[in-house]
């Protein structure tokens, strides 16, 4: 056990400076002791440029370390989301696996199930400085870190610039704007913005960007994250521009009876002018040989907001289990993964990287664009829902539902969120 | 005789896996439920114990109070439009048409599909766009009664309730249909010599015999809709804004979304309850006496 | 024998009407699933605004190979196979025997275990997840087979026994007395004679349990991990979320997992039927 102890310390060095390099340098814990590590994740949709670089770096990281044997665990999201949690629920969980930031881990973090993994900073086997900048956020608890990034993104207004040729309209810049082009569209039988709020969580992106606006984002990160009640006036404001934009048809009617494929599929078909969401899917339409424009989401006259910040940031995390019988072995796997995945990943288009990218593959155009809107970025918050505490998440889900159902008023909204707290 | 059939080895080799194996399952189902039910537990680490309160607060809690009427709602429903619908094409089936199995093996068919599959299938089918109900309506000219089905608060409880009705009509048809079919030819043949055919027969001599299995029928009906989660999960999960809600989906959102799961374990125990007091009432209150013949 | 009295109605204006009433019945139970078969051919553009209701101007069959190279479905197919025929086996025989105990011995607490039987059907599934997971987990079955085959066997326990119990109640008593008169033992009895008098009710019941153990979709998805022992209902979840743009590869994992089920009803119902022809004619 000493030995393994030994060799994986000294690994851990080396493994913080050549990251490009993995093969054969570091023999890290193959010190001929056999060990087992469980995977947990969610890249099981061979079609997927995200589970392609998963699989590519897992590949990578095993030859590199024969004898360790890897065991995945995987599921699509919602049903690993389950499947996790009765994991952990019983007590144990995979030596590493996939997680998501703010309020979906912190139980697990409470309960001790997540190693904590400010020693490996210190000792360097995690290497902040080789990550971008503030990348890692989401992934503290009580000023501890407990997960590495895997992916970020960002919100874009993406626009099919052939229906917009076609009317002869522009992208928007202001909420005017959109008001001004949405009519035009509306009158033309097309809708302005897709949305698939069957599902919930897509309508949480125009209501996030609008706190944005009306309230900036250090005031929405700290309400988020626990100071104050939601009865203030930039929260008001922006359920109330959310019940106008429904109101104004900037949205279909039957937004709450697709869901996020649905609307996807509305926007890949043409019937759909605009989708805003992350960039998980610019990649696959562009594939599709869609003609795309990537804008923020309009700025608001007047409101005293931060106009050119963007819902964004990284979510999605590699944890450790506290648990594990090779710790060691689990972190130097997660910080492998985590960052060979934002490497191969970013190169395939199929996300925004969390890793400072030095590598010299060709970039394409819509991610030098991406680079170019997250460079002149104001600022970035995620999601609402991802944020809150669970319950606080689902109970503002269940309102933007109502919001965009027309079942729903400011005051009932303040009031359910502020019952959260 | 009562030796024979009251032979204890016998018995026991009889029901005793089947008890050891059910009950041990039900037992430690039910039982870490009420256990669970009685804590606030995220499902990690350690619950606090709070007694009885998630039954209180689940009781007074207006979205609970709305799941209950739905899903009773749908039970009701179910029960008025699939059963006689069922009984009636057991009845027809049975009477010596042409292509009974035909007919019989096309019923059933939408039971053999996974709820995942029906659940999709309707889905499209509900579709405001694409959907052949709208598409349907529009080419028949009544484009004013297209709508957007499962998005909106006032259709889309009748629309899951459309789609479970369909689902199942084949399910209790068979039962019913093998009912039928296994009582004895002599009793038509006697009673038509007395006279009685057709809708006589089946009304005075059918479906008194076949009383046993009606009940059956009646109990899956009401104590499935009480419980049903898989299809409303598949077409709704719930939505729009709780207007789908059934007490399981509400304890599936409980447990594994908002992670209380001391509170979804007590809405399960209301479900357990809720179906035994509904059947043992209807065991009690359609009393069949074995017939003899 | 043929049946001399059949209880035909006499009128056959009646029989017309009842047909047409069948006939229109049918249709409206399988439209759905011939729409379903139609668009798992179509290409997006007939799906999507060219022709929705009717049938493909073009077979599109790239839809199905792209539906089973998708992802291990075969394999996937053989162990729903093979998991369904272990619980409709198993859970036939201890049906039989434990419908037989409750419905027809004498013991005196045979309605109070009718009764934690009849309990079962209450239970929603997904409330018994985590202490099943739990329990599985400290016997050592979870992720194999067996961690599916246990549940669905027990849970098919309750709905088979009432089903069975109300076909046994149709058996005259003197059956048994007969065969204890001529010396058989109850074991005998029950195989030999009892036991094939209900054949058609087996076969029902061995549909059912094949059937909730083939679209289960909640244990498969949280105790299987392993892919060589996932089950076909987890597959088509992970089907219907990577073709989210193209119904078309939908339709046709939906036409393939329901397939097998079909055939399997279609051939038992067949036994069913021979078996009710077979005992109509007993005295």
């Amino acid at each position: 056990m000493a030995a393994v102890l030994a060799v994986s310390l000294a690994a851990c060095g080396s493994t913080g400076e050549s990251k490009t390099e993995s093969k054969g340098e570091e023999n890290t814990s193959d010190v001929g002791e056999q060990i087992e590590l469980t995977l947990g994740h969610i890249y099981v949709d061979a079609s997927n440029g995200q589970t392609v670089a998963w699989e590519k770096a897992l590949n990578e990281y095993k030859e590199a370390h024969p004898n360790v044997t890897i065991k995945e665990d995987k599921a699509d999201n919602d049903a690993y989301k389950t499947k996790l949690k009765t994991t952990l629920a019983a007590g144990s969980a995979p030596d590493v696996f996939c997680s998501w930031g703010g309020g979906f881990s912190t139980s697990f973090v409470d309960a001790g199930m997540v190693e904590n993994l400010d020693s490996y900073v210190e000792s360097g086997v995690i290497n902040m400085d080789e990550m971008l900048p503030n990348i890692c956020n989401n992934f503290y608890y009580d000023d501890s870190l407990y997960g590495l990034p895997l992916d970020s993104f960002l919100g874009v207004l993406v626009c099919n610039q052939e229906v917009f040729d076609e009317y002869e309209v522009e992208a928007p810049e202001t909420l005017e704007d959109l008001y001004e082009i949405s009519d035009v569209f509306n009158a033309n039988g097309i809708v302005p913005i897709a949305m698939g709020e069957k599902d919930k969580w897509p309508g949480l992106f125009p209501f996030g960007i609008l706190a944005l606006r009306y309230g900036g984002v250090d005031e929405t990160t700290a309400l988020l994250n626990g100071e104050g009640k939601f009865d203030q006036e930039y929260v008001r404001k922006s359920a109330e521009t959310l019940i106008e934009m429904v109101d104004k048809g900037v949205f279909s009617d039957s937004s709450v009876a697709l869901t996020n494929d649905e609307a996807l599929n509305e926007f890949q078909q043409g019937r759909a002018a605009m989708y805003y969401s992350g960039t998980w899917q610019v990649g696959d339409f562009i594939g599709e040989g869609m003609n795309l424009t990537l804008v923020n989401f309009p700025s608001i006259e007047g409101a005293s907001g931060d106009q050119n910040a963007y819902i964004g940031g990284a979510s999605a995390t590699l944890m450790v289990s506290a648990k594990s019988e090779n710790v060691e072995a689990a972190v130097e796997l997660a910080v492998f993964m985590s960052q060979k995945f934002s490497d191969y990943a970013y190169e395939t288009g199929a996300i925004l990287p969390t890793w400072i990218y030095e590598g010299d593959a060709e970039l394409q155009d819509f991610q030098v664009r991406l680079g170019e809107l997250m460079e002149g970025a104001d600022g970035f918050c995620l999601a609402w829902n991802t944020l809150l505490d669970a319950e606080a998440a689902s109970v503002h889900e269940n309102c933007t539902q109502g919001f965009y159902a027309k079942q729903m008023t400011v005051d009932e909204y303040i009031k359910a969120m502020d019952a959260t707290r | 005789m009562n030796r024979f059939m009251g032979n204890k080895k016998a018995i026991a080799v009889f029901i005793l896996p089947s008890l050891f194996l059910f009950g041990g399952l039900l037992l430690v189902s039910i039982g870490f439920s009420v256990y669970y039910s009685t804590l606030e537990w995220s499902g990690i680490g350690e619950g606090t114990f709070i007694g009885a309160q998630n039954y209180f607060e689940m009781l007074q809690d207006v979205i609970f109070q709305k799941s209950v009427k739905n899903s009773m709602l749908l039970a009701v429903l179910t029960l008025l439009l699939q059963l006689p619908f069922a009984l009636f094409l057991a009845l027809i089936l049975t009477s010596g048409i042409k292509g009974e199995g035909i007919f019989r093996t096309i019923y059933f068919i939408p039971v053999t599909l996974s709820t995942v599959v029906v659940g999709q299938l309707w889905m499209k089918i509900y579709n405001p766009n694409y959907g052949v109900l709208n598409s349907f309506l529009q080419s028949a000219g009544l484009e004013s009664l297209t709508h957007n089905w499962l998005g909106d608060v006032d259709t889309a409880l009748y629309c899951v309730i459309a789609a479970n009705i369909w689902q199942y009509i084949g399910y209790h048809m068979l039962l019913l249909y093998a009912a039928i079919k296994s009582i004895p030819q002599d009793i038509y043949e006697s009673a038509q010599i007395d006279g009685a055919t057709g809708v006589k027969a089946a009304m005075r001599i059918t479906i008194p015999l076949i009383l046993p299995t009606l009940k059956t029928c009646a109990i899956f009906v009401i104590t499935g809709c009480l419980k049903a989660f898989d299809l409303i999960y598949v077409l709704t999960n719930g939505g729009p804004v709780n207007a789908t809600e059934v007490p399981s989906s509400m304890m599936f959102n409980s447990i594994f979304v908002i992670n209380r799961y001391g509170y979804g374990s007590a809405m399960a125990i209301f479900i357990v309850a809720e179906c035994v007091i509904i059947a043992f009432a209807l065991q009690k209150m359609i009393r069949t006496r074995q017939v003899e013949y | 024998m043929k049946k001399i009295f059949s209880r035909r109605t006499g009128n056959p204006f009646i029989r017309f009407i009842l047909m047409m009433f069948l006939i229109f019945f049918a249709l409206f139970q399988i439209y759905p699933l011939i729409w379903l078969v139609f668009f798992s051919f179509k290409s997006n553009e007939e799906i999507f605004g060219g022709n929705i209701l009717g049938p493909p101007k073009i077979w599109k069959i790239e839809n199905y190979r792209n539906a089973l190279m998708g992802g291990d479905v075969l394999t996937y197919l053989l162990n729903s196979i093979w998991i369904s025929m272990a619980v409709i086996f198993l859970s036939t025989i201890l049906i039989a025997m434990a419908a037989y105990a409750i419905s027809r011995m004498k013991w005196k607490l045979s309605g109070v275990v009718y009764w934690i039987f009849m309990a079962g059907l209450t239970i929603p599934i997904h409330a018994t997840l985590l202490p099943l997971f739990i329990l599985f987990k400290t016997m050592g079955v979870l992720n194999t087979p067996l961690s599916l085959i246990i549940p669905y066997t027990a849970f098919a326990l309750p709905f088979g026994i009432m089903v069975l119990r109300n076909h046994y109640e149709t058996i005259p008593r003197e059956m048994e007395e007969a065969a204890c008169i001529d010396g058989c033992s109850i074991y005998q009895t029950f195989f030999h004679i009892i036991l094939p008098l209900v054949r058609p009710a087996l076969a029902t019941i061995a549909i059912f349990s094949f059937l909730s153990s083939w679209n289960e979709l909640m244990f498969a998805m949280t105790f299987i991990s392993d892919t060589k022992y996932k089950t076909l209902t987890v597959g088509l979840q992970s089907l219907t979320g990577m073709y989210y743009t193209e119904w078309g590869p939908v339709g046709a994992g939906m036409v393939v997992a329901a397939l097998p089920v079909l055939i399997i009803y279609v051939l038992l119902s067949k036994q069913v039927q021979n078996a009710m022809l077979a005992g109509a004619t007993k005295g």
